[in-house]
């Protein structure tokens, strides 16, 4: 047994090794059952995923009020499901503004 | 520089975590994770945060006690947090620690006793007879240093390269290590900033909760997003300073709701499919740490 290195190549290339070391049929989409089983009403409560590494790049939303404003786009996804002022409020801490829990 | 990402498989006949051999298991496992550390305690940055394996395979004095404790420096290392992940005490369950104490001795099967922290105990796992998947991913970059170890069991469905650990730097300069099983997690951070100085430990479903920086219901100071409601329900993690991996192909985000399988590869929903995003730790309501891997 030795270790295989990945690390130049690209991650679609994972499938024949990687990917198929789970089933596909299992796993994740259980994992979702489960979470869904334990009191997460829907998914699009959770959408909200981000590349922040840095408080540098973080978002700063001045004045945001934990939902996005009117006819405004999730910066994340792009999706105005969230939006649209009353819509489903962000799940990330970082969305808030600081102090506004 | 771009992360290190390799990965081992164990059929059913050959995979052994006890074993001691080069090629089993843990010894693979820890070969990597000591070339890890040597390297980043070489770092400028780690000089006075160095990363130490206190236990590892060879020490273990009892059958069914067979893991690492890991301990990071702060504070020019007069301040330690201590990791423990491995089975400690029977084959098909390992137990996860995150503490601010060590009791360096031969207890525990050779592996001594992290306290002052929080433990998940009875955590499945195969330490033979099943297929087993390893999965590491790892940066030595200055300031960026993480290794992320997920393993997979497809007898074991919940692991899926999830129920691992990590050892992070964070964005303000400090680490964070990690450990968890899919659903239950122990996490320490070394914070020093205005609310607080020292490593704070923070669970879910522990079964000990002892660290005076803790939150009333098991959350600490989190340098991950917490999932929404955590702020609500625990007012101690009102006022945090949030902190993340400094290394930027690290993602985290609060839940494990919305990546699955296509295409044998796990996918965020919401950076469409095709994306090369791959899930290492998660979970579901802690912190996942994900690869990002898009060009």
């Amino acid at each position: 047994m030795a270790w295989t290195d990945y690390s130049n190549t690209a991650s679609n290339l994972w499938d024949a090794n990687i990917g198929n070391a789970v089933n596909s049929s299992t796993n994740i989409h259980s994992e979702v059952q489960e979470f869904l089983a334990v009191g997460a009403s829907n998914l699009t409560v959770y959408p909200y995923v981000t590349t922040i590494n840095s408080l540098e790049n973080s978002y700063n939303i001045p004045g945001f009020d934990g939902y996005w404003p009117d006819g405004t786009s999730d910066p994340i996804n792009g999706d105005m499901g969230g939006g649209g002022g009353g819509g489903v409020r962000p799940s990330s801490g970082f969305l808030y503004p600081r102090g506004d829990t | 520089m771009a992360p290190t990402i390799k990965w081992q498989r164990w059929d059913s006949a050959s995979y052994n975590w006890a074993g001691t051999a080069a090629t089993d298991a843990l010894p693979s496992l820890e070969a990597e994770l000591d070339a890890w550390i040597t390297a980043v305690n070489g770092n400028a940055s780690n000089t006075g945060r160095q990363i130490t394996k206190e236990r590892g395979y060879a020490d273990s004095t009892t059958a069914n006690y067979h893991g690492l404790v890991i301990s990071a420096g702060a504070n020019n290392n007069t301040a330690k947090g201590y990791l423990g992940f491995g089975t400690y005490g029977t084959a098909t369950t390992k137990k996860l620690y995150a503490g601010d104490t060590y009791a360096d001795n031969t207890t525990n099967g050779g592996y001594g006793t992290i306290s002052g922290g929080v433990i998940d105990t009875t955590v499945s796992w195969y330490s033979s007879g099943q297929e087993a998947n390893f999965l590491i991913i790892y940066d030595t970059t200055d300031g960026e240093e993480f290794f992320l170890f997920g393993p997979s069991m497809p007898a074991n469905p919940t692991t899926n390269y999830s129920e691992g650990f990590y050892i992070m730097k964070c964005t303000d300069g400090e680490w964070s290590m990690f450990a968890n099983d899919g659903s239950v997690y122990v996490h320490t951070h070394y914070w020093n900033d205005a609310l607080s100085t020292g490593w704070d430990n923070c669970a879910r479903n522990t079964t000990a909760d002892t660290s005076t920086n803790a939150g009333t219901y098991g959350y600490g100071r989190f340098d991950l997003n917490p999932q929404s409601g955590l702020d609500i329900a625990d007012p101690a993690t009102q006022g945090r300073i949030d902190v993340y991996a400094a290394n930027p192909n690290l993602i985290q985000r609060s839940a494990s709701s919305t990546y699955y399988y296509t295409g044998n590869r796990r996918v965020l929903t919401t950076l469409g499919t095709g994306q090369d995003v791959y899930v290492v730790t998660s979970a579901y309501y802690g912190p996942s740490v994900l690869i990002d891997l898009r060009p």
